[in-house]
């Protein structure tokens, strides 16, 4: 139980970061104007 | 640079010098000396401002004498047996990936703080009040604010004094004061240090710290003359402080808890929602008995301290004008009203609606970060991944820490959903940036629970943790870049490496700037220059500053000891009593009657004024500049000009 509430942990973990880079990711746009 | 080379001596030998004395750990001798620096600054402006000579040459003596005192403590407390190696602790600290989110972390600052370096100061507050306040206290010499007109000067300035520090160790410029936030980091990786090693372990404790400081919040404002990351900063100091005392029962913890909470009151006016930072002490004392008598011994010196730290700006509105939140009416249940100039819900309140249509929106916000609908970081808003994270992990972290019977892990914790409700009750306009500290409390939660998996588990949390601290860290400066006053300064900085201060602020601020322009122009150092409308300050000053600028609008003044004047006759005596020379007349956008008054009375005397130009934009409104000629008549003022003006 206790690992596998871990491992749901670690799942959540990658999936919010992931969800959060998608939902974000136009502001990487900027880069252009720097480079 | 001499000012951040004073900052970090002062903050190495003060590091060397608690680990030594103290024999505290790594990250713990570095939030105390982070914290022991701020309070320097802070005595060391007061003091040499009570004898008016608050001077470039007279800071660096007292720092240059403070190091050494550092230095000769340290030595003096040296022991043979060494405590364990820094450099294995930060082995330790920063495993692989933590190392790589590290460099990059570093990498983004850098860059952040070499544009704001390279650029004028852009930051809205910081050009209306935090650096019009430094340029007058380091040009005058001492902390004087007399005939400012507004409610700052009644305000907690803890923060402006590091910003004057800095301007004096920098010759008297300003450069360094724009991006004094600077000085207020070391406080914040430390104390996002301290908590992930006493929540999640040494593998997690470099991991906590690069969070706190690559909250994109904190990366926007960190070229900016705000004071949100100094107050962020003691706050989560202040929780980082009485998480170890729990623990560990050192009073030395008990009095850097103080320092911190001190150092907050200071910082900013935002005591209303300070109180539940009390909570974690308050549970030591309930559930440590043995602590209890030399907690109840010291808490009258240190309430002093306290006061005497940060505290006395409520104490002298109390004391003075019988409301320590003056000028901010205050309405108390069964009391009645305190006195005071503005109402609350005359602030900006509606700023919440920038980024939530509803409050209850800010339930799910975390995920999706947007500012007048459309995704992106501000200054006021953006907590990055890693809380987006913590902030769904949460309730899993709370139940975890009650479950442990980790009570400074769940005092800490609990203290979240605490300063929340304060904030929600409390603030009326609503803001991430008021609480940038509540954001690394559930990330040391997320980090509480990652601590447990071990071997390929952890080499993949670790991993998600630095990939959102690089993503956060990656996507601040790709907004940045994005925002036209980056656009100004990259452009002028990629071809010749500088960036003219005219073309830039023509560029930003339209048809001020070809106003401001246009002074700069034709100033010399110790003119005077009116304004009638008090925003945006201190570009009148000159670029650079060289003038001294008063807000005169033609109208009454709310506050004690200004210039208020209705007829076109008292405003125009009181002008020339103050010997103005330039008179900038902004016709802002959003308020059809400022400047109208102004206009009227310069028609009524055209043989005094000659108009220098005229400037108009859809953004910012009409702008109009005029030389006055000087006259033989004075009016006498309501109260002296203050000393050095």
């Amino acid at each position: 139980m206790e690992r596998f509430s871990l491992l749901l942990t670690l799942f959540l973990f990658w999936a919010v970061i992931l969800l959060y880079f998608w939902f974000h990711r136009t502001l990487l746009n900027g880069w252009k104007e720097l480079l | 640079m001499i000012a951040f080379l004073c900052l970090g001596l002062l903050l190495v030998t003060a590091g060397i010098f608690f680990r030594n004395a103290l024999r505290l750990r790594l990250e713990e001798a570095w939030l105390c000396a982070a914290l022991w620096v701020c309070v320097e600054q802070l005595f060391m402006v007061r003091g040499f401002a009570a004898f008016h000579r608050l001077q470039p040459a007279s800071m660096l003596w007292a720092c240059g004498l403070l190091i050494a005192v550092h230095l000769g403590a340290a030595l003096y407390f040296q022991s043979a047996k060494r405590a364990a190696g820094g450099l294995e602790l930060l082995r330790a600290y920063f495993p692989p990936w933590i190392a790589l989110a590290a460099l990059g972390t570093f990498a983004a600052i850098g860059l952040r703080l070499y544009i704001a370096w390279k650029t004028p100061p852009i930051s809205w507050d910081g050009l209306c009040y935090h650096l019009p306040i430094v340029y007058r206290w380091v040009s005058q010499g001492d902390l004087s604010l007399q005939g400012w007109r507004g409610f700052q000067s009644f305000g907690a300035l803890g923060s402006e004094m590091v910003f004057a520090w800095l301007a004096l160790l920098d010759g008297g410029r300003l450069d360094a004061a724009k991006i004094g936030q600077v000085a207020a980091m070391p406080a914040f990786f430390a104390a996002g240090a301290v908590l992930g090693r006493r929540l999640a372990g040494p593998l997690w404790t470099g991991a906590c710290a690069l969070a706190s400081i690559t909250l994109p919040v904190v990366l926007v404002q960190l070229g900016l003359s705000y004071v949100d990351i100094f107050y962020g900063a003691y706050c989560l100091a202040a929780l980082a402080c009485a998480a170890v005392y729990d623990r560990t029962g050192r009073w030395i913890w008990l009095l850097f808890f103080t320092l911190s909470f001190g150092l907050a009151l200071g910082a900013k006016s935002t005591a209303y929602l300070q109180a539940p930072l009390l909570l974690p002490v308050l549970w030591t004392f309930w559930a440590r008995p043995e602590l209890r008598r030399s907690m109840l011994r010291s808490a009258l010196p240190l309430s002093i301290l306290v006061v005497a730290v940060g505290g006395m700006y409520y104490v002298d509105n109390l004391r003075l004008r019988g409301n320590p939140v003056y000028p901010f009416i205050v309405n108390i249940p069964f009391y009645g009203q305190l006195p005071g100039v503005l109402r609350p819900s005359e602030l900006l309140s509606a700023m919440e609606q920038w980024m939530v249509p509803k409050p209850i929106y800010w339930l799910w916000y975390p995920f999706r970060e947007v500012y007048f609908g459309s995704v992106a970081f501000t200054l006021s808003n953006g907590f990055g991944p890693l809380f987006a994270a913590a902030w769904a992990a949460f309730p899993l972290a709370l139940w975890r820490g009650w479950r442990l019977r980790n009570r400074s892990a769940a005092a800490f914790l609990w203290t979240f959903p605490a300063v929340l409700i304060a904030f929600f009750l409390f603030q009326p306009a609503r803001a991430p940036r008021y609480i940038i500290f509540l954001a690394p409390i559930p990330i040391a939660g997320l980090a509480m629970l990652l601590r447990q998996v071990r071997g390929w588990a952890r080499n993949l949390a670790q991993a998600a943790w630095a990939a959102g601290t690089l993503y956060a860290c990656a996507a601040s400066i790709g907004c940045m870049a994005s925002s036209m006053e980056w656009k100004a300064a990259v452009g002028p900085l990629k071809s010749s490496g500088a960036v003219d201060a005219r073309a830039y602020y023509r560029a930003t601020f339209s048809s001020l700037g070809e106003a401001w322009s246009a002074l700069d122009e034709r100033l010399k150092p110790g003119d005077v220059v009116a304004i009638n409308y008090g925003e945006l300050m201190f570009p009148w000053a000159g670029l650079p500053p060289r003038a001294v600028v008063w807000d005169i609008p033609r109208k009454d003044s709310p506050y004690p000891e200004t210039y208020g004047a209705t007829s076109a006759g008292e405003w125009l005596g009181v002008l020339d009593e103050l010997g103005v020379r330039y008179l900038g007349i902004w016709m802002p956008k959003w308020y059809a009657d400022v400047g109208v008054g102004e206009e009227e009375a310069i028609a009524a005397y055209p043989e005094r004024f000659t108009r220098l130009g005229e400037w108009n934009s859809g953004e910012f409104g009409r702008v109009a500049l005029y030389e006055m000629k000087p006259s033989t008549r004075t009016a006498a003022l309501p109260f002296p000009l203050p000393p050095g003006v």
